[in-house]
């Protein structure tokens, strides 16, 4: 029978309702009588429970409407009526507050779509990685082929394990061959991630074989390159000269890591099951339902070890790791940068609440007059301060409105500049929990920072007094002032670390942006381009294709050289190789030496103008056959060559024993994140290490970008299936690579700026306040006689009583946030500033609150005797 | 003792206790309110105006485990008070005047 079948209520619906019931057999009847139709509901099970919800919260409702919810509204028409009476003090609260809260929510989006946002996979908890990791230095790196299937040969666990490998090709359908990003995957690809077609199907198990291309596309490609046409299925496309068949195209929300990727095609790997060392894909598992982690783990170092004794050669330098798919991304680096921003963000919004329960203090001041006359006249204390808190509570509502628009706004704005590369999923978008962090985040504001305020206009002993004040206003609530003055010195206090962390991140990213390149980047035009394809397999066809290349560009108008490279400045982030220097022992723990490797051509140093220091360049004479040779950087010279002479020594890089022929100045080539500072570079002629995928920067004597069009037809000419990709200035180029940094730099600028301002305004509300309450006795002052400087220096003295306490305090938090951020800025090469920093910074906003209190001290020295007394009698 | 009228609603929920007579737990008066009504009644307002009627002094109920019960948890059982009928008739005698001599108007 359904009802048999039918569990309990939703619990948290039947909990509310009891709290909104009178306690006792009349609330038990009707709960009851509700839960005895909800078991006889005729609708499924969901619906039913939603019905069930419905019901409760309507009798919820019900019963509180005639009890809590219109004394609500009725403070809330309270609060209104009171904000709207003092219209700038609201205004500039509201606006502060937003700032804060739309500050924090952009960060915290950003920082949970950047750590915690799951990717668009069925079964995302269950997906793990396998990693080999080089013992050495503990790096992790892709596995091999060979290792990957032997695995999936011996532990039982990994039934279902997906491998990949994702580069870029060239699509030669179409009007244009158009350069793309494709993955090769084994046929359970889909299938291990849990997804299927959003058009068409995917692969099925025996596809993939060598010879047989079938291919599925991705939602952006299908659109971007086949105009979303479904007639798509079925049909052959040409990629790299090559017949793939499409058979699908997947849902637009599905993403790989990295983002990319345009087309999959089905690849068993099976030419390269012997290789164990080379081969690298990407391999992820998903684990069979009733398996743990831990389990999976075990069985797979134990399989690992024994492959390790089968091949001791190739296995001995690795270990073997297992790692969920969304540890993969991002970096510890980046991890650490989201949390500081959103840790400043959260000092913004501080400091922002820190303004209104300042204000909200000096309202519950003014009113302990009628609070007083409303407790005498009967009126409970929880009553009031309910109303109390309802205000502030009001007020942050409002706040939070205004902070969500702004924060919706600054959110579609992040998103906007995100590298393509990242997936979509992990973009910052106004989630619900984000939403849900600026609610809450407002609301914990009205109640936390409204409680002390109204507490402390609810003040037992103030009833005299505050009726006394409610007839004739005095000079008292001298111990009130003081929680206002601790408002105000933890202010400043805060203000200080802020500015200081703020600031340090600001010079950071400046420095990350602005690094000396060591190379002119004006006027070179900049493309990609790749050799793709079997009509490149032959030895020397490849080296060919650059020199056509480099030749019929330099015969483009205005053109003075051309450099190619693997890899352009600023770019992706070039691997590291390890290396020996020949006729020199490895160190006792067997380490290797690392440094980056760049293919470039003969006029690279040139075209660049990167000048040598000693030696030569690459020249005609280092063609493949020939003795094979290597420019290094002056950083490798001098970390790997200490007191020594570089010249003529002989490095092993890439399989071949290399003479160091030339010695160039440093290029910073690197997109941002150098562990240990700038790299050793090594350079190899392009002739003799050839690559398929090159990026060529053309030199010209005029504006670059008059060559653009030209470009293409000149390409066209020597190779009718490259594609012509990303043409555009180095300039732009390193200036697109940098906007998420940049970004970053402005977004802390602006809160550094934020913090200053809110705590000067800060500042001077509780001056302007205090002037005001003392107005009676600066009146007293003035008519026996005070001059107005004295007057002014008095009420000046008081607010650099609070500075010097608030910097008091604050020195030292914002030398240990420095501390803090030294060790990030020291891996960007970047100076944080030292200890006269956070003192320049505490100075300045010495400085501020100065005039922060000037302004209410002069007020104060015109306070007319006479006015200000009669204004009390 | 002037008493205000009854609402058409507590009229109505009165009646209905009447008509279910000795089984008058909340689910079965609701349910012949609903029959005879011809609509749905909220669970809010119908329990909230049994409440009204109880302070009015109109209704009155008794707490019992049901004899052909549904579930094994304590109900309450309505009846109409004495004021609960006097009431009732007041507000018929009312009517009943008021409708009289209407009936060309209102026939259809």
């Amino acid at each position: 029978m359904r009802r048999d079948r039918r569990g309990p209520p939703p619990a948290w619906a039947a909990a509310l309702l009891r709290s909104a019931l009178p306690i006792g057999q009349v609330g038990e009847d009707i709960r009851g009588d509700l839960e005895a139709e909800y078991l006889e509901h005729r609708a499924p099970n969901g619906l039913a429970r939603a019905w069930y919800v419905l019901e409760a919260l309507k009798i919820a409702w019900h019963y509180r409407a005639g009890l809590g919810v219109s004394d609500t509204a009725q403070d809330v028409r309270y609060g209104l009526r009171m904000l709207r009476r003092i219209p700038w003090v609201t205004v500039v609260s509201i606006v502060s507050l937003a700032t804060g809260i739309a500050a924090s929510t952009a960060m915290f989006a950003t920082m949970y779509g950047f750590l915690y946002a799951p990717m668009p996979y069925a079964n995302q908890a269950d997906l793990l990685t396998l990693f080999q990791v080089d013992r050495a230095s503990g790096s992790e790196q892709y596995i091999s082929v060979g290792n990957v299937l032997d695995l999936v040969d011996r532990v039982p666990a990994f039934e279902h394990v997906a491998v990949w490998r994702s580069f870029p090709t060239t699509l030669t359908t179409g009007d244009e061959p158009t350069q793309i990003t494709r993955l090769d995957a084994s046929a359970n690809v889909f299938q291990v991630l849990g997804r299927s077609a959003a058009l068409g199907r995917t692969f099925s198990p025996d596809e993939g074989l060598p010879g047989d291309r079938v291919g599925v596309l991705t939602a952006a490609m299908w659109e971007r390159h086949f105009a979303a046409d479904p007639g798509v299925i079925g049909r052959s496309i040409e990629v790299a000269g090559r017949a793939v068949t499409i058979i699908g195209v997947m849902p637009r929300d599905f993403e790989f890591l990295p983002a990319d990727i345009g087309l999959v095609v089905a690849n068993t790997f099976a030419l390269e099951r012997a290789s164990r060392t080379r081969s690298p894909v990407s391999a992820v598992l998903s684990l069979p339902p009733g398996v743990t982690r831990d389990q999976a783990r075990t069985q797979a170092d134990a399989a690992w070890n024994r492959l390790r004794t089968e091949h001791p050669d190739a296995l001995e330098r690795y270990d073997f790791r297992v790692e969920t798919l969304r540890e993969q991304f991002p970096g510890e680096s980046d991890t650490r940068l989201v949390r500081v921003t959103l840790l400043v963000a959260l000092f913004v919004l501080l400091i922002a609440a820190t303004n209104v329960a300042s204000m909200l203090l000096a309202r519950a001041e003014e009113r302990r007059g009628e609070i007083a006359l409303r407790m005498s006249l009967g009126a409970g204390r929880l009553r009031l301060l309910r109303q109390l808190l309802t205000e502030s509570v009001v007020l942050a509502a409002l706040s939070g409105v205004l902070g969500i628009a702004l924060a919706w706004f600054s959110i579609s704005q992040l998103a906007g500049i995100w590298p393509p590369e990242i997936p979509d999923a992990f973009r910052p978008r106004a989630h619900p929990s984000v939403l849900g962090f600026s609610v809450l985040a407002s609301f914990a504001i009205g109640i936390f920072f409204g409680l002390a305020p109204a507490l402390q206009a609810l003040r037992t002993s103030g009833q005299r007094d505050g009726l006394e004040e409610a007839s004739r206003r005095g000079s008292r609530g001298h111990r009130r002032g003081h929680v206002r003055t601790a408002f105000v010195v933890g202010q400043i206090a805060i203000a200080i670390a802020l500015l200081t962390g703020a600031g340090a991140m600001t010079q950071l990213t400046r420095s990350i942006v602005d690094v000396e390149l060591g190379l002119n980047s004006e006027r070179l035009l900049t493309f990609r381009t790749t050799a793709s394809g079997a009509r490149y397999d032959p030895p020397g066809t490849l080296a060919r294709f650059h020199r056509d290349m480099e030749e019929a560009l330099l015969a483009l108008p205005g053109a003075t050289g051309v450099a190619a490279m693997d890899e352009l400045p600023r770019g992706r982030l070039i691997p590291q190789r390890r290396f020996t220097i020949d006729g020199r022992d490895t160190g006792d723990d067997g380490q290797l030496p690392e440094t980056q490797m760049l293919s470039v051509n003969q006029a690279y140093f040139r075209t660049m103008e990167i000048p040598l220091r000693e030696g030569r360049s690459f020249e005609a004479s280092d063609r493949p056959g020939a003795a094979p040779v290597a420019v290094v950087s002056r950083t490798f010279a001098e970390l790997h060559f200490p007191g020594e002479r570089a010249l003529g020594r002989r490095i092993t890089l890439d399989g071949a024993s290399r003479e160091i022929v030339g010695i160039a100045e440093d290029v910073f080539h690197s997109r941002v994140e150098l562990p240990g500072g700038l790299a050793g570079l090594a350079y190899l002629p392009m002739e003799q290490h050839p690559v398929r995928d090159v990026a060529f920067a053309v030199r010209t004597t005029g504006d670059p970008l008059v060559l653009a069009s030209e470009l293409r037809s000149t390409v066209r000419a020597v190779d009718p299936l490259a594609a012509v990709d990303a043409v555009q200035t180095l300039d732009t180029f390193i200036e697109r690579e940098m906007a998420a940094v940049r970004v970053m730099g402005i977004t802390m600028a602006i809160f550094a700026f934020l913090a200053l301002a809110l705590s000067a305004m800060g500042t001077y509300g509780v001056m302007a306040h205090g002037v005001a309450r003392r107005s009676r006795e600066l009146g007293i002052r003035i008519a026996l006689g005070a001059g107005r400087a004295s007057v002014v220096g008095l009420v000046l003295r008081t607010g650099i009583a609070q500075a010097a306490i608030g910097i008091a305090i604050g020195l030292p938090l914002g030398l240990m946030i420095q501390g803090a951020t030294r060790g990030i800025g020291a891996q960007f090469r970047a100076d944080v500033g030292g200890a006269s920093t956070v003192v320049g910074v505490a100075v300045a906003l010495a400085v501020v609150c100065l005039i922060a209190s000037f302004l209410p001290a002069t007020r104060a020295s015109r306070i007319d005797p006479i006015k200000s007394l009669r204004a009390d009698a | 003792m002037t008493r205000a009228f009854l609402g058409e609603f507590e009229q109505m929920v009165l009646l209905a206790i009447l008509r279910v007579g000795d089984e008058a737990y909340g689910l079965e008066v609701r349910r012949e309110l609903e029959r005879a009504a011809g609509r749905t009644v909220s669970r809010g307002g119908f329990y909230t105006t049994l409440d009204r009627l109880e302070r009015k002094g109109l209704v009155r109920w008794v707490s019992e485990v049901p004899k052909n019960a549904r579930r094994e948890s304590r109900q309450r059982r309505f009846s109409v008070t004495p004021a609960g009928t006097e009431a009732l008739k007041t507000s018929r005698r009312a009517l009943i005047t008021l409708w009289d001599g209407l009936e060309p108007v209102l026939e259809d």
